[in-house]
């Protein structure tokens, strides 16, 4: 087996603030394979940005943290031979926008207002030691692979000038700038409308095609994952819940978060009315997203989860391969959910019961 | 995706293909400005050489002419001294002042507001609450503090100024500074992994880049008003020599009498102000890309 490009073993990230510790990432270890697909899917606060951002440093600056907050990350993260983790800053800084790239979630924030789109690839290209006549040919390429027509007098334009498709493709012409080993996109195509999402997802899948990189794509929208990735991996509470290959988490759900998320997408049989002439409602997790200033006991998602046993509140349950499952295909959780589906849905003979019975 | 049809797309080349300089001159505002000021300057750096009269010759028969007498197109002054004469050469020294003091004060207030702005902690802490400092001095005060303690002309007035005045820069600029490192932005070009120093003058300068020439245009006024401050009390810019600032404050014992040796000085002030923060309101609207000309 050859090495993967990503390694990371028992990554934790800490926000200290004045009213105490946020337990964002709570011991997180998976790798990522060249040239693969990782999609992190969970909702907000479940530490899915914070732990790969973490990774290159990047923590503590913009958005992704309380001005003020200090930053604790501990475990390792291994990229490309080298640990990450505790990297000087210059060696992060040649790092980043060389071999790891980053997209982005709003295009329309992400872009300097005030430089023009081409000065701004241009920018990334001569960070890394390249000379500037050089970058600027390389920029209006850049502009013309991510699919933006007229790329001499577009490189002129300032970002206000763009729709919104067209900044997340100059967004990602930054990104790939360097051709990166590994892209890192942070929810690229959450603020997009659904047609311009599907324009950014396959141009994301040709260039992945093109370069060979691996990407980690950070999401919350399953229609996306399905679309994309090779893997996914859904985290709660600063946890991975479940991870496999798509088909195998989406088709044989072993934890019980998965399922809830699965459950929560609404779907077009919804919209047409049934034949007793009233919708079924949309399908919601109950209860509240954890705390995340407590020590974190036992498993984060057994408050909400109405499959929880004793034994998951009090103790942690480790990631494992599921026994009878896909190969990569593990799970945290004490449980089993297929088992416990089952039997549920015995009792009730309904599984629509099943799934109102917690609303 | 047709981009003919996307309404920015097809505005756009129109304006993304002019320079800044041109979206300045069709301010009409702006244009007035620049054109009060560039004569301005041009008639103190050239008027000297083609006056005949010299600003210093004192002639004690000649006293308080009125204008257009005598061969004085602006009459003479308590000492006889040809009036157009002295208000262009004290404009050079007004102006110089101004100018200078201006750039020393956005140099050093911009400087601080970026480093302060962009690191936070004890090194941003520390900056501003050193400019919190200075600024608790009424800036008078500190003004004739340090020009009690050098010896007065054009080069330390100049710096004394320049010192007094940059704290408002570094205030501005500071808080403009702070909410953009909350933008996105910022993070992306950590994220392509540029030094600190390209983010804080290849990203964050070129967007404060509009306030500061506002808050320069008014700190030219200020310097100039703060001159004839300092003059007016024995510091600055000392006699015979003149500025529009001592000229001011000598001719307001003769107001009554000689009305003139007040009005033409503070017009000069006047007009070199206005004229500044008129180039810096356009200045303001031709530096942001998205400034709609008119």
């Amino acid at each position: 087996m050859t090495t993967p490009l990503l390694d990371v073993s028992d990554l934790t990230v800490r926000f200290s603030q004045d009213r105490g510790k946020v337990y964002a990432v709570n011991g997180v270890s998976y790798s990522l394979a060249r040239g693969e697909t990782l999609a992190v899917v969970g909702e907000s606060g479940s530490g899915k940005s914070a732990h790969v951002l973490a990774m290159p440093g990047l923590l503590g600056t913009g958005r992704y943290t309380g001005a003020g907050a200090a930053v604790e990350v501990g475990g390792s993260a291994v990229f490309a031979g080298k640990e990450l983790i505790g990297m000087p800053e210059a060696e992060l800084r040649r790092l980043r926008g060389s071999r790891i790239g980053f997209v982005f979630q709003d295009p329309m924030s992400s872009l300097n207002p005030v430089l023009t789109v081409g000065e701004q690839i241009a920018e990334a290209i001569t960070s890394h030691g390249v000379s500037p006549r050089t970058a600027e040919a390389r920029a209006l390429d850049l502009l013309d692979i991510v699919g933006i027509p007229e790329p001499r007098r577009r490189a002129r334009h300032f970002p206000h000038q763009f729709s919104g498709g067209m900044r997340q493709r100059a967004m990602i012409a930054i990104g790939i700038a360097c051709e990166p080993a590994l892209l890192i996109a942070d929810e690229p195509t959450t603020a997009l409308d659904v047609l311009v999402q599907a324009q950014i997802i396959d141009l994301m899948k040709d260039l992945r095609r093109q370069l060979g990189m691996a990407m980690i794509w950070i999401t919350h929208d399953m229609g996306v994952v399905a679309s994309i990735a090779d893997t996914v991996q859904v985290m709660y509470g600063g946890r991975i819940m479940e991870r496999g290959p798509v088909r195998a988490v989406f088709h044989d759900t072993r934890s019980a978060y998965t399922w809830g998320l699965l459950n929560s997408l609404p779907d077009a049989e919804m919209h047409a009315p049934s034949l007793a002439g009233r919708r079924p409602r949309l399908r919601q997790i109950p209860g509240q997203p954890p705390d995340m200033t407590q020590v974190p006991v036992g498993d984060p998602f057994a408050p909400r989860n109405r499959f929880a046993t004793h034994r998951c509140l009090s103790e942690t349950p480790p990631l494992q391969q599921v026994a009878d499952g896909a190969p990569g295909h593990l799970v945290a959780a004490w449980y089993d959910l297929p088992q416990v589906l089952r039997a549920v849905a015995h009792r009730d003979a309904s599984p629509q019961a099943l799934t109102e019975m917690g609303t | 995706m047709s981009v003919e049809s996307f309404p920015a797309a097809s505005a756009a080349p129109a304006r993304a293909n002019t320079t800044v300089f041109h979206r300045f001159l069709r301010r009409r505002m702006a244009a007035v400005g620049l054109a009060l000021v560039v004569l301005l300057v041009l008639a103190c750096a050239l008027g000297p050489f083609l006056l005949r009269h010299d600003p210093l010759t004192i002639n004690m028969r000649g006293r308080f002419l009125l204008p257009f007498s005598d061969g004085h197109v602006l009459g003479t002054d308590e000492m006889g001294r040809d009036l157009l004469a002295r208000i262009l050469d004290a404009g050079r020294y007004s102006l110089l002042i101004g100018i200078l003091a201006m750039s020393i004060s956005v140099f050093v207030g911009g400087f601080v507001g970026i480093v302060a702005g962009f690191y936070r902690g004890i090194l941003g802490h520390g900056l501003m609450r050193f400019v919190d400092g200075m600024l608790c001095f009424p800036s008078i005060f500190l003004l004739l503090t340090l020009a009690a303690l050098t010896s007065p002309g054009v080069v330390t007035t100049t710096i004394i100024i320049g010192l007094t005045a940059w704290m408002s820069v570094a205030r501005l600029v500071h808080s403009s500074v702070q909410e953009l490192c909350q933008r996105e932005f910022i993070a992306a070009a950590r994220a392509l992994g540029l030094r600190d120093w390209r983010i804080m003058i290849g990203e964050l300068l070129p967007n404060v880049a509009a306030p500061l020439c506002v808050a320069a245009t008014l700190i030219v006024a200020r310097a100039i008003l703060l001159e004839s401050y300092v003059s007016y009390l024995g510091y600055g810019i000392q006699p015979p020599v003149a500025s529009w600032g001592n000229m001011l404050q000598k001719a307001q014992q003769y107001f009554n009498s000689a009305p003139w040796l007040a009005i033409l000085p503070g017009l000069m002030i006047t007009i070199a102000v206005a004229g500044f923060n008129a180039i810096g309101d356009g200045l303001r609207d031709a530096l942001n890309p998205r400034g709609r000309p008119g």
